[in-house]
């Protein structure tokens, strides 16, 4: 990447479940799982107990930076742990199914998955919409009548956790699912301790279901893993070259035999004016080539791991002359998104989202917010802005807006808005809130700090190869497989006119609410237990010792004493 | 005991107030004495701690520091960098900063501000940029912030190029947990307020006050560093900086994280302010030098001005404070070098970086007698409430007078005489006079304050002339006031000659209402305790300037029939009203009444403190009711 990063993507797919048949199937039920070959059984039998047919679980550290890296080939980059799921709601048991699925998944990704509850599930109405099989239905659903969608009725929940840090503790079961685990092919380059060094990273499990064959007569579940990684190479000594060796601190030795494909695809850096700059070694045995077109075109090094390793750890270098390049093509995002808190203080405070679209088109895009329940939103203080000029009528830029009040510690505010973002704009979103002040019990330790506020969601339509890096959609390493090609067509999140939906996300936030001094219950407490002991010592001594007048004459012993009382 | 059950509840009223009526004046006095001398005694050794480190996540100068002699070097080169720019015009020197910062792969950018005064008006620019931790979700910020000009007017070159090369250093490592942001601010105070105003969403675009919306930008600022490294040499010392606008303050952990990093892994000498003590044997244990040290505190706190940029953050709930490299050539002590102060500022960045959550720990309302001593709230408080109970005391006695008291109505009962007390009071107060006279003092005091800081846009104006006018409107109150009371009150001795000629039976002649002074100053004194215990808590070096200014002539100046005496002590009060306190002040700096008026005007309009409001709209009319008072008629 332009600022000396290197940008590293893994990408495993696993599918189940070849050769259904479309009458039978059903949603991914008994009759998917009879058989798991190289399929993870522990993600099958989640998905089969919980009757979820599309799973999307993302875990990130670090932000990605959109200004500088364009976008992400992995289409979740939120800070923090990211899930939604497409739950079947033929029984009526979303919710359940939904509590359970948190909590399973929590066990198998040792993350604080189960703390996604109620009060921070949700269920947008236009974003997030299913990647997999059903898309193609609903396609289909035009020309036939018979609606699979109605038969299945299906309901999605989404839940985000933005301060859920991401270690070696999450990247180890997610290793294991992996048919090879970490012994062979590119996933023995996942070495925790360099992937835990970078300065964005990214791991997720997807799950969908998908067509074998265009007419989607042959049906199977595919699942997706990912892991991202950001290097920061020219951190030390300020030199751009890199070797796998060095990014990984490991060598590929051998290709993971259970593979049907294996390869390693290298983008080369879009130099301009100097066209030598750089040398990368060994060059791969079919050339360099080059995909997309125009301003968008991009080379590509394609390495078949089945077929380029031989026993010796695969080497690859990339050395620039003078470990620095001179000029590479700058890399300008479509779409940007910012959101930021405005005001001071801890009684009332304002939200900002900015959303810039440097195109050239307008565009439509659809906006997600969720904001926990403790921040009051006051819908009337709602502004829109575009390039700066308060906004008359609304209608123009927001065409749709779905708004959920939230509820106290039950359900967070949901604001989702259908957008047209006009051409080369800059439009900036406003709305106060107040701060709620919490039970004491309510603030999680170390209260001072404040609560993390997720990020919002911008969704945006891209033409396909738009020449970045890449963007998001897990379909985009199918434009190297020309042999996939066909299952491109109608496949994924895009729309017909060949776009894909890309999904931004802004940064997350942090808010300090009113925070008590939690010194002083402990002040209070041991200075009501003083007070307690020396009143309660004090009225026991009173009532229950009997004071009795002992008359000058009788100097009675102790023993006789007793006796009378 | 004994005597007082069997004394009745009237009798012990009497007894309480005749008790008040003698002693009140007496003890109101002792109590002064007793608060003047607590708060002498406040810096003295036995009375300040030692400071300690409250916050357990800082762990002050445990990490290791990465700055190394490299980046010394790096930082000599970027002083020739910084020294260069420096000689631009405002946009061209913040737009070649912003290229430095980006040449190190800070995402940067500029911000254009104007502030228009009721004096003059200021423009520049600001540039600022952001090193985003590596992994990290961008939550919590840092700021390290040097203006454009130091406080001794130089460049302040060391401290950008202090920044630059920290942000290189930044760059190297992966583990911090907040962003940095480098602020590098034009102007006196104006640039880091347009920016903070900025950062937080209150950008304006007014005809006062327009600033340029913020484009790249960081999470919930924690904590800031102000750097003040004036010109390219070495330093002496390097005195801290933490007093805030109105006289708020950091969180004392932040003097303790540089205190302690000072004294372990970047050895420095460290001083509060800009004062250097010669080193002696028992320098901590030395009277004098703390009872200065905090006297400086008490000054700078006072003004509400605040002593660098640190003080704006302070607003917003971030704790700050400034670093200034205090360059002595002819002092005899070690000089520090950019490398020392280099590993100085990282430890200390390191240091908030640790912190778990927004510092809350330690003390924010501090006395400093010493970087490393400290009077904390608990003990610096009872003096000035002491002070303020002695003007109600005083209230209360006064009060007392007015009425009835005493009140030795015998009845007869079983053949004893019985003091009985009555449930009120049978002399009438006159409350016409005294409510006038505050009222109209109150209004003459927010005319002078509008007046001020009004721009008129005659010509020739200046705050000087408009100072003038407004001593003008508030002493025109005087001669009015005092004369019509005088009329009134010979009108009122002439009835009362004239009712006493008719109805001989009456002889009460203790029931006339009580003179108009006694209920007048009654007033005064008790707003004046209300100030001062109220100010107490929100600036407690300003309480107690304003009580020792005015204990004394507010408590004991009263009404003489020598107009001599009544005339000094007018023309006292007159020498501690505000015009009479700024003559003063510019007279103890040797500087023109119109560069101080110019100083506090700023304070209000740029950075918004509280004196000029306080002084005329609260201090002012209580001043000019004290004037009326002692020109009242006795009786």
């Amino acid at each position: 990447m332009n600022d000396g990063s290197v940008y590293s993507h893994f990408q495993f797919t696993t599918h189940i479940g070849a050769m259904m048949d479309e009458d039978k199937f059903d949603g991914p039920t008994s009759n998917l799982f009879t058989h798991y070959n190289l399929f993870p059984r522990s993600i099958g039998q989640i998905l089969h107990s919980f009757e979820v047919e599309e799973l999307h679980l993302t875990f990130t550290q670090g932000r990605w930076q959109y200004d500088d890296w364009g976008y992400p080939l992995a289409p979740s980059a939120g800070t923090g742990v990211e899930l939604w799921a497409w739950l079947n709601d033929d029984k009526q048991q979303t919710n359940a199914n939904w509590k359970g699925l948190t909590n399973t998944l929590s066990g198998l990704f040792c993350a604080s998955l189960n703390f996604i509850d109620d009060t921070i599930s949700i269920e947008p109405k236009m974003s997030f919409r299913n990647e997999g099989l059903y898309n193609v239905h609903s396609a289909y659903d035009a020309t036939n009548a018979n609606s699979t969608s109605e038969k299945t009725p299906r309901k999605l929940r989404y839940g985000s956790l933005p301060h859920e840090n991401v270690c070696t503790e999450n990247l180890t079961p997610w290793i294991k699912l992996l048919p090879c685990k970490s012994k062979a092919g590119i996933a023995s380059l996942l070495k925790s301790h360099k992937l835990f060094d970078s300065r964005f990273y990214s791991m997720a499990v997807h799950v969908r279901p998908v067509c074998e064959d265009e007419l989607c007569r042959i049906k199977s579940l595919e699942l997706i893993q990912t892991i991202t990684a950001v290097f920061d190479v020219a951190r030390r000594d300020g030199s751009y070259d890199w070797t796998l060796s060095g990014l990984f601190q490991r060598g590929i030795t051998q290709a993971c035999p259970l593979a049907s494909t294996s390869d390693l695809i290298v983008h080369l850096p879009q130099t301009i004016e100097h066209p030598n700059q750089y040398e990368l070694s060994p060059l791969p045995a079919q050339g360099v080539h080059t995909i997309g077109s125009g301003d968008d075109k991009q080379e590509i090094a394609v390495y078949d791991l089945k077929k380029v390793l031989g026993g010796e750890p695969f080497q690859l270098s990339l050395r620039w002359e003078n470990s620095r390049p001179k000029s590479v093509r700058s890399i300008s995002p479509g779409f940007t998104a910012h959101r930021y808190f405005t005001g001071f203080g801890q009684e009332r405070g304002g939200l900002a989202i900015e959303i810039y679209n440097n195109n050239l088109e307008d565009t439509e895009a659809i906006l997600l917010d969720t904001l926990p329940w403790y921040l009051k939103l006051f819908l009337h203080t709602f502004n829109v802005e575009v390039n700066g000029k308060p906004l008359e009528n609304q209608k123009d830029i927001v065409k749709k807006m779905f708004y959920q009040q939230a509820v106290d510690r039950s359900r967070p505010a949901v604001l989702e808005l259908a957008l047209n973002l006009p051409a080369q704009s800059k439009i900036k979103f406003t709305v106060s809130f107040d701060k709620v002040f919490l039970k004491y019990t309510e603030h999680p330790p170390d209260a001072n700090r404040g609560f993390d506020v997720g990020y919002a969601v911008v969704t945006v339509p891209l033409p396909r190869q738009q020449g970045q890096i890449g963007y998001g959609g897990l379909d985009h390493l199918r434009i190297y497989q020309e042999r996939d090609a066909s299952l491109v067509q109608g496949h994924g999140d895009g729309d017909a006119d060949g776009k894909d939906k890309v999904r931004l996300y802004t940064e997350t936030l942090l808010v300090s609410l009113p925070t008590p001094d939690f010194s002083m219950p402990y002040n209070v407490i041991t200075l009501t237990c003083t007070v307690i002991a020396l009143f309660f010592g004090s009225m026991f001594n009173l009532m229950m010792r009997n004071f009795v007048v002992e008359e000058p004459k009788k100097t009675t012993t102790t023993g006789k004493k007793k006796k009378t009382e | 005991m004994g005597l007082l059950s069997r004394l009745s509840k009237a009798q012990k009223r009497v007894i309480f107030g005749r008790f008040v009526l003698n002693w009140m004046p007496a003890l109101s006095y002792v109590m002064v004495a007793v608060s003047f001398v607590w708060l002498l005694a406040l810096p003295h050794q036995s009375y300040s701690k030692t400071t300690y480190v409250s916050e357990n996540a800082l762990l002050p100068g445990s990490a290791n520091v990465q700055f190394n002699w490299d980046d010394n070097l790096a930082a000599e080169a970027y002083r020739d960098v910084v020294s260069k720019i420096a000689a631009l015009p405002s946009f061209e020197r913040a737009e070649a900063l912003q290229l430095e910062f980006s040449k190190i792969g800070l995402r940067s950018a500029t911000q254009n501000y104007t502030l228009n005064t009721s004096t003059d008006s200021r423009r520049g620019v600001n540039t600022y940029a952001v090193f985003y931790a590596p992994r990290s979700d961008g939550t919590e910020a840092l700021v390290l912030s040097a203006p454009w000009t130091s406080r001794t007017l130089d460049t302040n070159t060391n401290a950008i190029a202090m920044l630059l090369t920290l942000g290189k250093v930044f760059k190297r490592g992966s583990h911090f947990s907040k962003d940095v942001i480098f602020v590098v601010s034009d102007g006196d105070a104006e640039g880091l307020q347009a920016w903070l105003r900025a950062y937080h969403g209150n950008e304006e675009n007014t005809e006062r006050r327009s600033e340029e919306t913020l484009h790249v930008r960081s999470g919930a600022i924690q904590a800031a560093l102000n750097l003040d490294f004036p010109g390219t040499g070495d330093y002496n010392a390097l005195g801290v900086f933490f007093e805030g606008v109105n006289g708020q303050l950091p969180n004392l952990d932040m003097i303790n994280t540089i205190s302690q990093i000072s004294e372990g892994i970047a050895p420095v000498e460290l001083t509060l302010h800009d004062e250097l003590v010669p080193y002696t044997e028992n320098m901590t244990k030395n009277y004098i030098n703390s009872l200065k040290k905090m006297l400086y505190m008490m000054k700078y706190q006072a003004a509400g001005t605040p002593t660098g940029n640190h003080g704006l953050y302070l607003k917003y709930k971030i704790d700050a404070i400034t670093l200034h490299g205090i360059d002595r050539p002819d002092w005899p002590s070690q000089r520090y070098n950019l490398f020392r102060l280099g590993a100085l500022v990282e430890s200390a960045v390191r240091s908030l970086n640790n912190l778990l959550e927004h510092l809350h720990q330690s003390f924010f309302f501090y006395l400093l007698s010493g970087v490393k001593k400290y009077t904390s709230i608990g003990l610096y408080m009872p003096p000035v409430i002491i002070l303020g109970v002695s003007f109600i005391f005083q209230a209360l006695s006064l009060w007392g007078l007015s009425s009835d008291l005493p009140l030795e109505l015998e009845a007869i009962d079983e053949g004893r005489k019985v003091a009985v007390a009555l449930p009120y009071s049978r002399r009438s107060r006159n409350y016409k006079v005294p409510a006038t006279v505050i009222g109209m003092s109150f209004v003459a005091g927010w005319a002078s304050f509008l007046l001020l800081t009004t721009g008129f846009g005659f010509p020739g104006e200046t705050p000087l002339l408009k100072l003038v006018a407004s001593t003008g409107v508030c002493s025109m109150l005087i001669p009015p006031a005092v004369y019509t009371a005088r009329i009134r009150s010979q009108i009122l001795k002439s009835r009362k000659g004239k009712s006493k000629k008719t109805d001989s039976s009456s002889n009460e002649t203790d029931l006339t209402p009580a003179a108009d002074w006694i209920l007048l100053k009654t007033f005064i004194l008790a707003l004046s305790a209300l100030i001062v215990t109220t100010l107490s808590a929100l600036n407690f070096s300003l309480a107690v300037t304003i009580g020792v200014v005015i204990v004394f002539p507010y408590m004991a100046f009263r009404p003489s029939s020598y107009s001599i005496i009544s005339g000094v002590q007018a023309l006292a009060l007159m020498a501690i009203s505000p015009p009479g306190l700024l003559t003063a002040g510019a007279w103890w700096y040797s500087k023109d009444i119109s560069l101080v008026l110019n100083w506090v005007l700023e304070g209000y309009e740029v950075l918004g403190s509280w004196l000029l409001p306080m002084l005329c709209c609260i201090y002012w009319p209580l001043n000019l009711a004290a004037i009326v008072m002692v020109l009242l008629p006795v009786s």
